[in-house]
C-alpha cells in the first residue's frame, strides 16, 4: 500500500474510533482521558517546560547563525508571499480563533483564580495576570510553531522532499522514514490536527453562539450551535476548494485587517492611557522575568495553577504543531530562515501582546475602577465574557458583531486549513491535496465536533491531543538535531564549495 | 621510515610484554631503541630506575635491536615529547595498558596527551596484534576523511616493512539532507575510495573499501573490532570541531577504544617523511 493510502487508511480507523468512544462511551472516554492527561501533566511538565525553552533558543540561534541566509528554497527563489499575506496566514493560522476567545476571559480568569500564594482580586494578582497571559501566548508557542514548520520548509523546498513530518527525520532515519517510522509519526501528526481541530470547532461554535446570544438574543442551545457549525463547514468547504492562493489567503488578510481595526477602536475608545500603562508594565515584567518563567514549574507553591495553565498550553500548543507547522511552510516558501524566524517570532508575538493589553487592561479596569465584576463571569462562562465587556463600550452591539464576525472568519480559516493540512498529510504531502481527502476531513472533522458537543466528550478529546504531545514533543526534540544535521552538512559539503567557487 | 624509535616505559612493563612489543616493532623496520623513563633522578630512586631500564634495554636488545636508554625527571608528556625530538626518533611507542574509568578520569592517560602534543608518529601496541600468526591475515584499516592528501599515509602502506597482507579503507561519512543528494555522496565516496586504493598501488586482492555512516570515532573502532583489524593507521588533524576540547580527537578516543594496534600519522608530517 502506498505511504499516503497507509496514513490515510490508518489515520481514518484511529480518529473514527476515538470519535466513536466519545459517542457511546463518553464517561469511560473521559474517564480514560482524564487519567492519560493528568498523569502526563503530572510527570512530564518539566519535560515542556524544558522542550519548549530549548525551541526558543534553537530558534533564536538559527535566525542568528551562518544558517540563517539558507534560503527555503532554491537559491534565487522569491518569497511565494507578500509580507502582509504571509503575516495574516500565520496569525490566522497559529493563533486567531484562541485570542478572540481568551483575549479578555484569560487576564480575567488569572485575577480571578491565581495561584494560592496571591491574593485573588488584588492589584499583585492584576499583574500577574497580565503577565502571564502574555507568556502563555508569547514567544513560546510560535518558538514551537517555528522548529516544526522550518524543518518541514526547509526538507521539501530546500531538499525537494514532499511535505511530510516524517520526511524531516531523513538525516537521522535515512530511507526508514519511507517505512513504518515514517508512517507512524505522520499517522501521530493526522491524529493530533484531527483531535484539535474538533476541539477548537466546537468551542468556537459555542463562543459564535454566546456572541449571537449577546447581539440578537439567539438562544444557546445545540440546535444552534449545530446549524453554526453546518454553515462554517459549508464556507470553509467552499474556501477549501478554491485552494491557498485565493480562499484562506483572502480570508486572512480580510481578518487581519478587521481586528486590527477592532483593537484599534477598542484601544481609542477603553481606557487608552490605562492600556498603555499596563502594555508598557507587562512588557518589562515579562521581557525581565523571561527565562524563570520559561523555567519554572512552580513545584513548591502553585504546582497546581501551572499544571492546569502553563503546562496545558505548552502540550496544547505542541499538538496543534503539526497543522500550524505544515500549513506554515506550505506559506512560506522563498524566505530565508533569518527572515522566516524573525518574521514568525516578533510579528505574530507583539501582536498578540497589543491585542491581549487592549482587551485584558479593558477588562481588568472595568473589574478594577468601575465595579464591574467581568472576573466573575469570565469564571462562569469563558464564551462569553468579550461580549459582556463589548456592552460596556461604545457602540458595543456593533463590536459584538463585528467579533462575532471575526471568531467566524478565523473559525472558517482555521478549519480550511485543517482539511489542507489533513488532506495534505493523508496524501503523500501532495500540495494540491485530492477533493475527496479534503471533503472526508472537513466532514468528519465538524461531524465529530457537533456529536461530541452533544455527548459531552469534546474535552474528552482535546486531553486526547494532549495526550498525543507528549510522543510529539520527543519528536519535535529529535527534529531539532535532524535539522542541525543537514543545515551543518549543507554548510559544510554544499555552501562552502560553492562559494569558494564563486570566489574563484 | 619506522627505522628509530623511542618507547617510553613505566617499569611496570612485564619482560613478556616488552618482548612482544620489540617483536612487532622489529617487523616495522625497527633497529634502534630508546627505552625512556620520566621519574624522579634522585640517588636512590635514580639507581633503582637505571637498573630496570638496562634491563628491559637487555630484554628488546635480545630481539636484535640496538638501545639506548634515558631517564628525565619532569612532566611525563612533555619529557617524552620532548625526548622525542631531542633524539630525532621517526616515532614513539607505547605498549598500551587500559585505565579504568576512574583512574583515567582523574589522572588522565599519558597516550591521549603525547597523540595531542606529538608532531612525529604514535604508534600505540596492543597485546591482541597478530601479525605473527601463520594462521591469519595481517589486515590494516585506514580511516580516510577523504579530504586531505593521502600521499603520506600510503607511503606507509607501500613501504616494504609495513607491507600488509590486506587494506581495509574506510569512509565515515553524514547522510546527506536527502535521498538524491545522499544516492550522489554515495557515488563520490565510491569513486574516491576507488582512487585512493588505485594510488595506494595494491591489487583487488589486497584492498578494499567500506563505507559506513556515523560518528568516525564509534565507528572505526567498531569495524576494526569486526574486521577484525591489526593495525589502524590513522591520520590526525589538529584542526578539531566545536566539542572537539571537551571529546578529545578522534584519533585520541581511537587509540585509546580500538581493540587493535593504531599507528597515528601527523597531517603536517608531509616535510619529514
Amino acid at each position: 500500500m502506498k505511504k499516503g493510502t497507509t496514513v490515510f487508511v490508518v489515520s481514518l480507523v484511529l480518529v473514527v474510533s476515538f470519535v466513536g468512544l466519545g459517542i457511546v462511551v463518553p464517561q469511560q472516554l473521559d474517564k480514560l482521558s482524564a487519567a492519560l492527561h493528568g498523569a502526563i501533566i503530572e510527570h512530564f511538565g518539566w519535560a515542556y517546560l524544558l522542550a519548549a525553552f530549548g525551541f526558543v533558543v534553537f530558534s533564536l540561534f538559527l535566525a542568528f547563525s551562518k544558517y540563517g541566509r539558507i534560503k527555503l528554497g532554491r537559491d534565487n527563489e522569491k518569497p511565494q508571499y507578500s509580507y502582509f499575506s504571509w503575516f495574516s496566514m500565520l496569525f490566522a493560522a497559529g493563533m486567531g480563533i484562541g485570542l478572540i476567545f481568551w483575549g479578555v476571559s484569560e487576564p480575567l480568569s488569572h485575577f480571578a483564580n491565581p495561584p494560592k500564594y496571591i491574593q485573588s482580586g488584588s492589584g499583585t494578582a492584576a499583574g500577574f495576570a497580565m503577565v502571564r497571559s502574555f507568556f502563555h501566548w508569547g514567544i513560546q508557542p510560535w518558538a514551537i510553531y517555528i522548529v516544526m514548520s522550518l524543518s518541514i520548509a526547509y526538507f521539501s523546498f530546500r531538499r525537494g522532499m514532499a511535505p511530510l513530518i516524517s520526511n524531516t527525520f531523513y538525516p537521522l532515519l535515512g530511507d526508514r522514514v519511507f517505512g513504518g517510522i515514517g508512517r507512524m509519526i505522520d499517522v501521530l501528526a493526522v491524529f493530533a490536527t484531527v483531535f484539535g481541530i474538533v476541539t477548537s470547532l466546537g468551542l468556537g461554535a459555542l463562543q459564535i453562539n454566546g456572541g449571537l446570544n449577546a447581539v440578537f438574543g439567539v438562544p444557546t442551545t445545540d440546535t444552534v450551535t449545530f446549524i453554526i457549525i453546518a454553515v462554517v463547514t459549508v464556507l470553509y468547504m467552499i474556501s477549501s476548494m478554491t485552494g491557498l492562493d485565493t480562499g484562506i489567503q483572502i480570508l486572512s488578510k480580510t481578518n487581519v485587517l478587521v481586528a486590527i481595526l477592532l483593537l484599534a477602536f477598542v484601544f481609542v475608545v477603553g481606557p487608552t492611557s490605562y492600556i498603555l500603562n499596563v502594555f508598557t508594565t507587562t512588557i518589562g515584567e515579562y521581557v525581565s522575568q523571561f527565562v524563570n518563567l520559561s523555567l519554572s514549574t512552580n513545584p513548591f507553591e502553585g504546582y497546581e495553577w501551572t499544571k492546569s495553565w502553563t503546562l496545558f498550553y505548552w502540550a496544547w500548543w505542541i499538538s496543534w504543531s503539526p497543522f500550524v507547522g505544515l500549513f506554515v511552510a506550505s506559506i512560506s516558501r522563498g524566505r530565508t530562515i533569518r527572515e522566516f524566524i524573525s518574521g514568525a517570532l516578533l510579528v505574530p508575538t507583539l501582536l498578540t501582546f497589543l491585542w491581549f493589553a487592549v482587551f485584558g487592561a479593558t477588562g481588568l479596569d472595568l473589574q478594577l475602577n468601575h465595579g464591574v465584576d467581568l472576573a466573575a463571569a469570565a469564571v462562569s462562562d469563558v464564551t462569553t465574557v468579550l461580549f459582556d465587556m463589548f456592552s460596556y463600550l461604545p457602540l458595543g452591539n456593533v463590536l459584538s458583531l463585528i467579533a462575532v464576525l471575526l471568531l467566524s472568519v478565523f473559525f472558517v480559516t482555521s478549519a480550511d486549513s485543517a482539511t489542507f493540512v489533513l488532506g495534505m498529510m493523508t496524501s503523500n504531502g501532495d500540495l494540491n491535496p485530492p477533493m475527496s481527502k479534503k471533503l472526508t476531513w472537513g466532514i468528519l472533522q465538524s461531524v465529530a465536533a457537533m456529536i461530541l458537543l452533544m455527548s459531552g466528550g469534546l474535552e474528552a478529546l482535546q486531553r486526547m491531543a494532549i495526550v498525543a504531545a507528549l510522543p510529539f514533543t520527543f519528536v519535535m526534540v529529535c527534529m531539532v538535531f535532524s535539522l542541525l544535521k543537514a543545515l551543518r552538512y549543507e554548510w559544510k559539503y554544499e555552501l562552502r564549495g560553492r562559494r569558494s567557487a564563486d570566489r574563484r | 621510515m619506522l627505522k628509530r624509535v623511542l618507547i617510553p616505559l613505566n617499569l611496570h612493563e612485564s619482560r613478556d610484554r616488552l618482548k612482544e612489543m620489540g617483536g612487532f616493532l622489529k617487523t616495522l623496520g625497527t633497529d634502534e631503541a630508546v627505552l625512556l623513563h620520566v621519574g624522579a633522578d634522585t640517588r636512590s630512586a635514580g639507581e633503582h630506575h637505571r637498573r630496570k631500564l638496562a634491563l628491559a634495554a637487555e630484554w628488546i636488545g635480545a630481539l636484535g635491536v640496538t638501545v639506548e636508554t634515558a631517564l628525565r625527571p619532569g612532566s611525563v608528556q612533555m619529557e617524552i615529547v620532548h625526548a622525542a625530538e631531542d633524539r630525532g626518533v621517526d616515532y614513539i611507542s607505547f605498549a598500551f595498558r587500559r585505565k579504568n574509568w576512574l583512574k583515567r578520569a582523574i589522572l588522565g592517560s599519558t597516550v591521549k596527551d603525547v597523540i595531542r602534543q606529538s608532531d612525529i608518529p604514535v604508534f600505540v601496541h596492543k597485546q591482541a596484534t597478530r601479525r605473527a600468526e601463520a594462521d591469519g591475515i595481517y589486515r590494516v584499516l585506514y580511516p580516510t576523511s577523504l579530504q586531505w592528501k593521502n600521499d603520506v599515509i600510503i607511503e606507509y602502506i607501500r613501504s616494504k616493512e609495513f607491507k600488509p597482507d590486506e587494506v581495509v579503507f574506510l569512509y565515515v561519512g553524514r547522510r546527506a539532507p536527502d535521498p538524491v543528494v545522499e544516492q550522489q555522496r554515495r557515488d563520490e565516496v565510491a569513486a574516491q575510495l576507488e582512487e585512493t586504493l588505485r594510488q595506494s598501488g595494491l591489487t583487488e586482492s589486497e584492498g578494499r573499501q567500506i563505507s559506513v555512516l556515523g560518528s568516525p570515532r564509534r565507528q572505526i573502532v567498531k569495524i576494526a573490532r569486526r574486521l577484525p583489524a591489526d593495525v589502524v593507521l590513522l591520520g590526525k588533524a589538529d584542526t578539531t570541531s566545536g566539542m572537539g576540547p571537551v571529546l578529545g580527537s578522534t584519533a585520541e578516543e581511537v587509540s585509546y577504544n580500538a581493540p587493535c594496534s593504531v599507528l597515528i600519522i601527523p597531517r603536517d608530517l608531509g616535510g619529514k617523511v
